[in-house]
C-alpha cells in the first residue's frame, strides 16, 4: 500500500477546471467595480482638497472647500431644508403607507388587487414625470387642487404653491408622499402577509381588541421592515433632487423663491453644474455621506436595529 | 472547461462575445457613414430650419453634416462632462444664454474655439448687433456668434384693450403712463380681488424682472464681469414692479409659463404680455382662439425718450476645440447664421430676427401677420432691434439671477408686511446683501483670475 492509497483524503487529484477559471468569472465584476467606483471613489476623495474651473484647471485648496460649505449661507439653508423634508416627509410616509396596507391587507378579492395596483403605480412613472404633473396640478387658477379648494371652501384659488416661501416644502413634501406611499405600502403589505395568524387569533381569544392586537402584536412583527422603510426613506430624503428639481421648473428658479426648495443635492449640483467647481461639489457629496452615515446609525440606534 | 460550471457561464461568454462583434461592425459602419461635421441645438425649431437649408451647404462644400437635438439641461452636462473627460465633442453647438459656465476657468482651457480672430476679419462683429457679443465673449475673446437679437415688445389683448375698452396705446410713452391706463383696466370681482389684470409679471422676478432691469441698463455684469445688479435704478425698478403686484392699486399678475399662461391670456384674465420676438410664435401655437385678436406695441420707457425696448433670451453658435475640422466648422457658422441666401425666410420662419444687420432691411419681414391684426411684426421688432441692450456673460450668471430673484421675493414679503414703510431702504440693502454673495463666491475663485 502506498502512502497515497492509506490517506486518500490528502491525494492531489486533478480538478476538472483549472484554478484560475473562478478569477476569469469574477473579472467583469472586479473590472466594472474598479473602473466605475473604486476609481470615481478615490478621485472623489482627491478633488474634494481642489477647485476646480473648466476642464483641466485646478488648484489645492486642502480644507477649504469644506470650511466655504460650512459657512456659505445657503448650504445651511440646504441642509435645514433637507432636514425639514426629511422629518416632516418621512413622518407623513410611514403612517400613510403602513394605513393604506393595513386597509388593503383587511380586504381581499379583486378589488384589493386593483387598489394595490392603484396606491402602486404612481412609483412607474418617476420622479421627473411627477414633478411635471405636480407643476400642473398645483398651479394658481387653473391648477386640480386650487379649482379643487375653490369649490370645497369657497377661497384659494389664486394660492401659489410653488412661487410661495411658505407653501413650497408642503407641496413637495405631499407630491413625494403621493409618489412613494403606494410603493413603501408593498414593504408593510408584505410584512403584514407575514405576522402569524396564531398569534392573532391567540391574542383575540384573550380578549384583546383591534387597537391592543396591532399594537402588542402586528406591530412588534412588522418592526424590522419598519426600520427598514425608515431608513430607506430617510437616506432617499437626503438624496432628494430630482422631484423639486422638476416641480420647481414651472417657475423662474429651480430652488424655489428665496432658496425654499433648496436641498442638500441641488446644492451639491449648483456647485457642480453652474459655478462649475467640481471640488466643491465633491466636498458637498462627502459632506452629505458623512450625514446620512451619522443619521442612519441614530436611527439604528434608537430603534434597537443594531442590536438585533 | 466552461461547460462544468453548467451551461450558463458558456451562454454568457457566448452573449458577450456575440455583442462585442455587434458593437464593432455598428461602429465600423457608423465610422464609415460618419458625417464632416455634427452640430448639437437645444432648439427643434432651429434644427427643423437648418436641415431644410443644410443640402445647399453640403452641395457647396462637398460634404455631410448631421444635425442632433438635445434637451437644453442635458445638452450642458453632457457638454460639461465632454470636455471635462476629454471625450468627442460635437464640432459645433447651439447654446443658450446660461451655458456661460462654459467659459470658466482660463481662456486656453475654454472648450470652444477663440473666433475672435475670424470674426474681426470678417468684420462680423460690425455686421451683427456688436450688444449681441456681450454674452459669448470672455476678456475681449469671442467663442460664439449670436443667433439673436430678441427685442421686447409687449403683445396685447387688442380686442378688450381698443375695441371694449377704447384705449390708445400710441398714446402711452412711459411705464408711468402705463400704470395710469392700466388702472382702467383692473376689474373687480364680487369678492372684492381683481378679475382682471394689466400687465403680466413673475411673482419671483425671473425673466421679466430682468427684461425690465436690461431695459433700463442694469444687467447682472458689466463688460468687466463686475456684479451690477445691486445700483440704485436695480432697487427703483425691483420697487416699481413688487408695487405693481403687491400694492393696493396693483395692476400685475404671475400667470407662470405653463398651461396656465395660455388659458389666462385667453380669458382675458390678464391683457399685457412681454413678447420678444420668438414669444409670438409660441402665444400663436398656444393660444390659437386669440387669432386677430392680439397686436404688439413697443415696451414704454421708463423716461420720457428713453429705451423703448429690452431683451429676452439669446443663442449663440460655438465651435469646440475638439472638433475635427473648425475651418469647415466656421463655414458653417458662417452659412446658417450670417448668409442670407434664403431671404431671410428661415428667420420668419423661426419669427427670430437675426443679430445682422443688412438682414433687417429684408422684404420678407414686412409679411403681414394675421394673427396680430396684420401687424408686420418683424418690422416692428428690426426698428427697435438697434436699440437693444448689451447684456453681459459671466461663468456665474445662474448664481447671480438666483440671488437678485431671492432679494425679489425678500422684497414681495417686505412689502405684503410692512407696505411702504422703509420699503425702499430694505430693497436696496437686500440687493446689495445678496449681490455681494455673489461677489464673494467670485472672490473665492482662484482660477479665473490666473
Amino acid at each position: 500500500m502506498t502512502p497515497a492509497e492509506e490517506h486518500p483524503v490528502h491525494r492531489r487529484h486533478r480538478s476538472p477546471t483549472p484554478r484560475w477559471a473562478p478569477y476569469l468569472f469574477v473579472a467583469p465584476y472586479v473590472a466594472l467595480t474598479l473602473v466605475f467606483f473604486a476609481y470615481p471613489f478615490a478621485h472623489a476623495i482627491e478633488l474634494a482638497f481642489y477647485q476646480t474651473a473648466g476642464p483641466n484647471a485646478r488648484v489645492w485648496v486642502g480644507l477649504g472647500n469644506f470650511r466655504y460649505i460650512l459657512s456659505d449661507p445657503d448650504f445651511r439653508t440646504a441642509v435645514r431644508n433637507t432636514a425639514v423634508f426629511s422629518v416632516a416627509g418621512t413622518a407623513l410616509m410611514l403612517p400613510t403607507s403602513l394605513g393604506l396596507a393595513l386597509i388593503l391587507n383587511s380586504g381581499r378579492g379583486r378589488a384589493a388587487g386593483l387598489f394595490r395596483l392603484c396606491f402602486f403605480s404612481p412609483s412607474f412613472v418617476g420622479q421627473i414625470f411627477v414633478g411635471i404633473l405636480f407643476a400642473v396640478v398645483l398651479a394658481p387658477d387653473y391648477g386640480l387642487l386650487n379649482r379643487f379648494l375653490q369649490a370645497l371652501v369657497g377661497r384659494g384659488l389664486e394660492t401659489r404653491w410653488l412661487e410661495n416661501t411658505a407653501t413650497v416644502m408642503p407641496a413637495i413634501i405631499l407630491t413625494n408622499l403621493w409618489l412613494y406611499a403606494g410603493f413603501n405600502m408593498v414593504y408593510f403589505l408584505a410584512a403584514l402577509q407575514n405576522v402569524n395568524p396564531d398569534l392573532v387569533d391567540a391574542a383575540r381569544m384573550d380578549g384583546a381588541g383591534p387597537w391592543r392586537v396591532f399594537r402588542h402584536v402586528t406591530l412588534p412583527a412588522i418592526r424590522p421592515v419598519a426600520i427598514f422603510v425608515l431608513l430607506i426613506s430617510t437616506i432617499g430624503s437626503f438624496q432628494l433632487f430630482e422631484l423639486p428639481y422638476a416641480l420647481m421648473r414651472s417657475t423662474t428658479s429651480p430652488y424655489g423663491p428665496d432658496n425654499s426648495a433648496l436641498f442638500i443635492v441641488g446644492y451639491l449640483y449648483d456647485a457642480a453644474f453652474s459655478i462649475g467647481d467640481l471640488g466643491l461639489a465633491s466636498a458637498v457629496g462627502w459632506v452629505l455621506a458623512l450625514i446620512i452615515l451619522t443619521v442612519s446609525l441614530i436611527q439604528l440606534k434608537l430603534t434597537g436595529a443594531a442590536n438585533d | 472547461m466552461l461547460l462544468n460550471y453548467g451551461k450558463a457561464p458558456f451562454f454568457i461568454l457566448l452573449v458577450a462575445v456575440a455583442t462585442g462583434i455587434g458593437v464593432l461592425a455598428t461602429h465600423r459602419r457608423y465610422e464609415a457613414a460618419r458625417p464632416d461635421l455634427v452640430l448639437m441645438t437645444h432648439a427643434k425649431l432651429h434644427a427643423d430650419v437648418y436641415l431644410s437649408r443644410l443640402p445647399e451647404f453640403e452641395r457647396r462644400y462637398g460634404v455631410k453634416v448631421d444635425v442632433q437635438v438635445v434637451e437644453e439641461v442635458a445638452l450642458r452636462t453632457r457638454l460639461l462632462a465632454a470636455f471635462a473627460a476629454g471625450t468627442p465633442v460635437p464640432d459645433l453647438v447651439e447654446i443658450p444664454q446660461d451655458a456661460a459656465l462654459f467659459l470658466r476657468g482660463p481662456i486656453r482651457d475654454i472648450g470652444f474655439l477663440d473666433i475672435t480672430r475670424w470674426v474681426r476679419a470678417k468684420r462680423l462683429d460690425e455686421r451683427m448687433l456688436p450688444a449681441r457679443f456681450s454674452m459669448w465673449q470672455r476678456k475681449g475673446v469671442i467663442f460664439a456668434l449670436p443667433h439673436d437679437v430678441h427685442p421686447v415688445m409687449l403683445a396685447y389683448r387688442a380686442d378688450i384693450v381698443e375695441d371694449e375698452l377704447g384705449i390708445d396705446v400710441s398714446k402711452i410713452a412711459t411705464w408711468d403712463d402705463f400704470a395710469a391706463m392700466a388702472r382702467r383696466i383692473v376689474r373687480y370681482g364680487d369678492d372684492g380681488r381683481p378679475a382682471r389684470y394689466a400687465l403680466e409679471l413673475q411673482d419671483d422676478g425671473g425673466y421679466l424682472l430682468q427684461a425690465l432691469l436690461l431695459q433700463r441698463g442694469v444687467g447682472l455684469f458689466d463688460a468687466a464681469g463686475n456684479v451690477t445688479f445691486d445700483s440704485d435704478v436695480a432697487a427703483d425698478t425691483v420697487a416699481w414692479a413688487v408695487r405693481q403686484l403687491r400694492g393696493p392699486h396693483r395692476i400685475a399678475y404671475s400667470l407662470g409659463f405653463g398651461p396656465t399662461l395660455w388659458e389666462g391670456m385667453q380669458d382675458g384674465l390678464v391683457l399685457f404680455y412681454f413678447a420678444p420676438d420668438w414669444r409670438t410664435r409660441t402665444i400663436e401655437e398656444y393660444a390659437p382662439s386669440l387669432a386677430g385678436k392680439m397686436k404688439l406695441m413697443a415696451l414704454p420707457a421708463w423716461t420720457p425718450g428713453g429705451r423703448r425696448t429690452s431683451t429676452w433670451g439669446a443663442t449663440g453658435l460655438a465651435a469646440t476645440r475638439g472638433g475635427r475640422n473648425p475651418e469647415l466648422a466656421k463655414k458653417l457658422m458662417e452659412f446658417l447664421y450670417v448668409d442670407q441666401t434664403d431671404g431671410g425666410r428661415s428667420s420668419a420662419e423661426l419669427r427670430i430676427l437675426p443679430a445682422v444687420r443688412a438682414a433687417w432691411s429684408l422684404p420678407v419681414f414686412d409679411t403681414p401677420d394675421p394673427y396680430f391684426r396684420g401687424q408686420p411684426i418683424l418690422r416692428l421688432y428690426s426698428r427697435l432691434a438697434g436699440d437693444v441692450p448689451p447684456d453681459y456673460a459671466s461663468p456665474f450668471i445662474t448664481k447671480a439671477q438666483n440671488k437678485r430673484d431671492s432679494a425679489f421675493a425678500a422684497a414681495s414679503a417686505y412689502y405684503s408686511l410692512h407696505g411702504e414703510d422703509g420699503f425702499v431702504d430694505f430693497v436696496r440693502a437686500e440687493l446689495r446683501r445678496q449681490a455681494d454673495a455673489v461677489r464673494a463666491v467670485i472672490a473665492r475663485n482662484q482660477i479665473t483670475e490666473q
